[in-house]
């Protein structure tokens, strides 16, 4: 989470006994939430909504995932709650990745006061709290998808910067960019044509990891209440089952199962894409 | 248990005990150690253990209906009468009364050999400063209640009488512990109520004594061993943790962890099934009437417009909502009074939820559905707090998509339904529990006399707008009735009107569900108001 | 080292001005008006007024801005709407209760971690090694507040063997060793919802140091000196997993209190998380500033010690 791969000291090429495996089965397991959430009305019926009178009925035949207080079945309830959470996961992560590549970039090739104003930026926003922040944000500002989505990019750009402006550091010194530089081309039109290019797979990395940081922070905020209530989220329906865990388990364990196996699923895929794309890059 | 100094900083080791700012408020004089108890007991002192929901801001009954407060308050203090289960009207601290014909005077007897927490004297005196400057200057139910006395004397000190400005058949009602509890005016006397810190630390006559409260954690409390009902109490402490998260209560309870849990803080939903088990006692309360309402704005179109809000009203499953929310303990209600209350009218049709119905009526009345089957708007608002109505807003909003409404949920917390709701009045329909009760003088008429519209506005007033004036004369008319029959024909005709009008659209009334276990306790939630248990007649099993 | 360590200090001051700038941006930027957000529901207009001037909020923003920082030097963050007293006040009493759980979790979790990650790289490559990086990955997917259900469901409620929630037991009062079995009873589950996800991070990054210590040349020298692998690990390359582990508390602290908040609601626990709670769902202002203020210079403190830490740790930064 918060690219504390950053901190690591070795270079990535070291990093050894990657098993494969894992990375697979992270894409598997990804795979197979986007696949729920993507075929969610051919797979469990047009609304996650729909009530009817069989309330809290076990996991069966007729319920796979059993249905919940209000006899709204719980399975497709998961499933429609994969489409929020992925979308507000993957909106959240390409705000923050953004961001955070746009300082970086800025930083790491203009170098000077501006690195040096941006990356006191940086920290400022990586000291605060930033799930806190993020309560007291919706708490005065009210809630929503939209606005869920922006303050938890906004929070989140960090991380990406830092990595983006170590490789901007090194990349400044590379000939191709003194031939351009040369060449008269702008700063901007360096960074675009030449710089990202290079930085793109550690986007890549940083993407997948937001997605699951943001995922899980949605989650929290809407388990204590704070999320969009018109949409069936996972942190939603595991707010919603509190009450019930002892009498209707199944409220609480598939949402929770689907939360962890999405998160698993990112970090694993996260880190095979870090030891494959990254490691050969370095140097 | 040592006086350590009541600094922040004072360097007690957190293993002991973490909380001392919270020990300013025991005061001296009190310090009665839960341990420690007359010599006479050789066994381990016998404890009740029950849960609130919050931590209390306020613990003074007597000027707040806020429910942590009663729930608090009530084992503490005492008022003039206890009206129990049935209605009936019985002695507390008032031993008789006498009503003059014209129900201009009332007497009360006091009882004599009451002593307060604090070993002082309890008198006319007390109950005269308490009604006076609390109960009925402050308390939002008391001020209704109370309101047409005029002046109260003490002729000596075991009578306090009541003069009045004119008859007024609610008055006894308001004399329990819902607005009627007594304050002691040697300790309330020449300060700020409002900002007096035993608000926080209350003295009263009650069963039992206030040791101390820690915030977030628990409260506290001690038998009065002086209490004035001989054998009573019956436990020696009792305990209340302090829980905000309803699943976590429940599994207090079945865990062994907390005895009982009352209404307040027992999420209605499990409430059943905990019921149900062996050894678990459910009382249900009837709190002389509370329910969920759905007030309209009717300022503007389209609620403005009656048969908007019939056809609405027809278009809500009601039946629905009684039967899956709050299930087992909802109670269908027709009209602006509870059916609780002896001036229910019986006698009033529902709105049958009927789609076609609704969309015929709207059609007539002149709001087509548009391109995208949409007619027009519904803000609907909410506290967040309440998973009641949360559940409800679910039902509601598919309700309304079938006559082509477009509900817009907004749950908000208390301060932004309050700022949004209340006094923007940026809403078309608020939906929270009101407590209707104890007499519909004091819960029902402020919701429809249009002498309550105030500007600005003031929540939990006439904040629909509704303005009729045959009803607001029919007000005026009953208020002075004392006799029952002819009262029950007045209101009878204000609710036909209102229920026509529908400006408030009530969702069910209910009963709350109180849970203890038996095998540790008995005489619990005997009287009308689960949140106002007193525990006096609470008795040690095993 | 001391040019560092006093770098260090001075860079944390702006910081925690920085915090509270942006929380009085953050009230003052918010829909409606801040005397409302200040004096809480339905407000008198005597009030009303008595907030301003409080406040002063009818001054020039700058003016408000810097009285707001001269009172906040004074400690003094206003008066809790809800329990009507010094915000200050109310924040301090629950502290040790927070400070408890979190300690306990940081133990635990760099314990835990240290030794799961050392474990994974000495046996590196290996089904030992897939196993427990298995463990840790998962450790830290999990949500927190699903495993303190879970763990409530399991262990509480179907088992019976520890309390559902809550500080020390209601039922009985101990005292002494009583006592402190009967609060470490219910830390168990809180400590272990919450240690979760920083132990699995913590083994995941002691691993990669560990095997990056573990390759670098003069750890070679060693073994060709004849040094034993335990005496390798431990002497040479445990305290580079050291320096990892620090890094990480540091850099996720303000992760940890956020989970802290989210277990102290669960588990009924009274500390500082369930006063920001209420403080957000009473939209209390003045508490819920002054939690967020708490928990951010928290977190720069936390921060500041770690870096202090990591600069006394490591042999290449000391001076």
């Amino acid at each position: 989470m918060s690219g504390v791969s950053a901190i690591t000291s070795a270079p990535l090429s070291r990093r050894r006994g990657r098993v494969p495996i894992a990375g697979f089965f992270g894409g598997a397991l990804v795979c197979l939430v986007i696949i729920g959430a993507v075929f969610a009305p051919l797979l469990a019926g047009p609304d996650p909504g729909a009530m009817s009178d069989a309330t809290f009925a076990h996991p069966g035949f007729a319920h796979p995932m059993g249905t919940d207080d209000l006899g709204r079945d719980v399975l497709a309830r998961v499933l429609y709650g994969g489409r929020v959470s992925l979308v507000i996961g993957l909106a959240s992560a390409l705000v923050a990745v953004s961001i955070g590549t746009a300082i970086g970039a800025a930083a790491g090739y203009l170098g000077g006061v501006v690195d040096d104003a941006l990356m006191r930026l940086t920290e400022l926003f990586q000291v605060i709290p930033r799930f806190l922040l993020a309560i007291v944000v919706v708490a005065l500002f009210g809630t929503g998808s939209l606005r869920l989505v922006l303050v938890i990019g906004l929070l989140s750009w960090p991380a990406t910067t830092r990595i983006v402006r170590a490789q901007c550091l090194v990349l400044r010194g590379e000939e191709f960019i003194l031939a351009a530089q040369m060449a008269g081309a702008s700063p901007i039109r360096i960074i675009l044509r030449h710089v990202l290019p290079n930085v793109a797979p550690y986007l890549l990395v940083s993407v997948t990891l937001q997605t699951g940081s943001a995922i899980l922070v949605e989650s929290f905020l809407s388990f204590l209440g704070l999320g969009d209530p018109a949409l069936p989220s996972w942190g939603l329906l595991l707010q919603q089952a509190q009450i019930y865990l002892r009498s209707a388990w199944w409220m609480a364990t598939f949402p929770g199962v689907a939360l962890s196996a999405t998160i698993l699923g990112l970090n694993l895929l996260s880190d095979s894409v870090e030891g494959r794309f990254v490691a050969r890059r370095d140097r | 248990m040592s006086r350590e100094p009541n600094m922040p900083g004072s360097t007690i080791s957190p293993f002991i005990s973490p909380w001392h700012v919270a020990r300013r408020s025991v005061l001296a004089g009190l310090g009665v150690s839960a341990l420690s108890f007359p010599r006479a007991f050789a066994a381990a002192p016998t404890r009740l253990v029950g849960v609130l929901e919050e931590t209390p801001s306020i613990i003074n009954p007597a000027i707040t209906a806020v429910i942590s407060s009663y729930a608090a308050g009530t084992p503490v203090y005492n008022a003039l009468t206890h009206i129990d289960a049935k209605g009936n009207i019985t002695p507390e601290l008032a031993t008789a009364w006498d009503i003059s014909p014209d129900g201009l005077t009332y007497t009360f007897h006091l009882r004599q050999g009451v002593t307060w927490h604090d070993g002082q004297k309890f008198g006319a005196a007390d109950v005269k400063f308490s009604l006076e400057n609390a109960n009925g200057k402050l308390h939002p139910w008391g001020r209704g209640a109370f309101r047409a006395v005029e002046r109260i004397e003490t002729p000596d000190d075991a009578t306090v009488v009541l003069h009045l400005r004119q008859p007024s058949a609610a008055l006894m009602l308001g004399t329990d512990s819902a607005c009627g509890l007594i304050l002691p005016k040697h300790i309330w006397d020449g300060s700020d109520i409002l900002k007096n810190p035993h608000n926080l630390a209350p003295i009263g006559t009650g069963p039992y004594k206030f040791v101390e409260m820690l915030p977030g954690d628990r409260l506290r409390y001690a038998r009065n061993e002086t209490y004035f009902v001989a054998g009573q109490p019956y436990f020696d402490e009792l305990v209340f943790r302090i829980i905000p998260d309803p699943a976590a209560r429940v599994a207090a309870f079945e865990n062994e962890e907390v005895d009982t849990i009352y209404m307040n803080a027992l999420p209605f939903s499990e409430a059943p099934r905990l019921g149900a088990e062996p050894g678990v006692a459910l009382k249900r309360t009837n709190l002389r009437g509370a329910g969920f309402m759905g007030i309209f704005n009717v300022r503007e179109k389209p609620y403005s417009d009656v048969r908007v809000r019939q056809a609405v009203a027809h278009a809500i499953d009601r039946g629905f909502i009684r039967n899956n929310v709050d299930k087992g303990f909802t109670i269908k209600m027709l009209g602006p009074v509870p059916p609780a209350s002896p001036l229910y009218n019986t006698a009033l049709q529902d709105y049958e939820h009927d789609p076609a119905l609704a969309n015929k009526m709207l059609d007539e009345a002149g709001y087509p559905r548009g391109a995208n089957g949409i007619r027009f708007g519904f803000n609907f608002l909410w506290p967040a707090a309440d998973a009641g109505v949360t559940r409800m807003a679910d039902v509601i909003r598919q309700n309304l998509a079938a006559v082509g409404i477009e509900a817009h949920l907004q749950p908000l917390d208390r301060a932004a339904l309050t700022q949004k709701g209340y006094i923007a009045l940026q809403f078309d329909m608020i939906c929270e529990s009101y407590g209707l009760g104890p007499d519909p003088d004091i819960g029902v008429e402020r919701l429809y006399n249009s002498h309550n519209i105030f500007n600005p506005p003031v929540p939990y007033t006439n904040v629909s707008g509704y303005r009729n004036p045959e009803v607001d004369a029919l007000f005026d008319k009953q208020r002075v009735q004392l006799d029952p029959t002819a009262r029950k024909q007045t209101y009878d005709r204000i609710q036909e009107l209102i229920w026509a009008d529908v400006p408030v659209l009530p969702m069910f009334a209910y009963d709350g569900p109180n849970i203890f276990r038996k095998s540790v306790v008995k005489g619990l939630y005997e009287g009308s108001y689960g949140n106002q248990e007193s525990f006096a007649t609470a008795k040690p099993q095993a | 080292m001391h040019y560092v360590v006093l770098r260090r200090i001075l860079l944390t001051i702006p910081l925690m001005l920085a915090v509270v700038v942006v929380t009085f941006g953050l009230i003052h930027l918010a829909p409606g008006d801040p005397a409302y957000l200040l004096a809480g529901d339905a407000p008198t207009p005597e009030f009303l007024a008595q907030v301003r001037a409080e406040y002063g909020l009818d001054q020039p923003l700058g003016t408000q801005l810097l009285t707001y920082l001269g009172k906040a030097a004074q400690l003094d963050f206003g008066t809790s709407i809800y329990f009507k007293r010094p915000v200050f006040a109310v924040i301090f009493a629950r502290v040790p209760a927070t400070l408890l759980l979190t300690l306990c979790a940081l133990a635990l979790a760099s314990v835990g971690g240290v030794l799961l990650g050392v474990t994974a790289a000495r046996h590196r490559g290996t089904r030992i090694d897939g196993l427990l990086s298995a463990v840790s990955l998962v450790g830290y997917s999990i949500p927190t507040f699903w495993l303190g259900q879970l763990l409530v469901l399991v262990f509480a409620m179907s088992l019976n063997w520890l309390p559902t929630g809550g500080f020390t037991s209601t039922r009985i009062t101990y005292t002494g060793l009583d006592y402190g079995i009967d609060v470490a009873k219910h830390l168990v589950l809180p400590v272990i919802s919450l240690a979760l996800f920083e132990l699995g991070l913590i083994a995941r990054f002691t691993r990669t140091a560990m095997i990056e210590a573990l390759d670098r040349d003069y750890v070679t020298v060693a073994y060709a000196k004849g040094a034993d692998t335990g005496r390798v690990l431990w002497r040479h390359a445990l305290p580079n997993a050291l320096l990892t582990t620090v890094t990480v508390i540091g850099l996720e602290f303000g992760v940890l209190l956020a989970g802290a908040l989210v277990t102290e609601t669960i588990f009924g626990w009274p500390g500082l998380g369930t006063l920001f709670y209420d403080a957000v769902f009473r939209r209390d202002f003045p508490l819920l500033t002054g939690c967020f203020i708490f928990a951010a210079s928290a977190v720069i403190i936390a921060n500041l010690l770690t870096d202090l830490l990591y600069a006394a740790l490591d042999p290449r930064v000391r001076r």
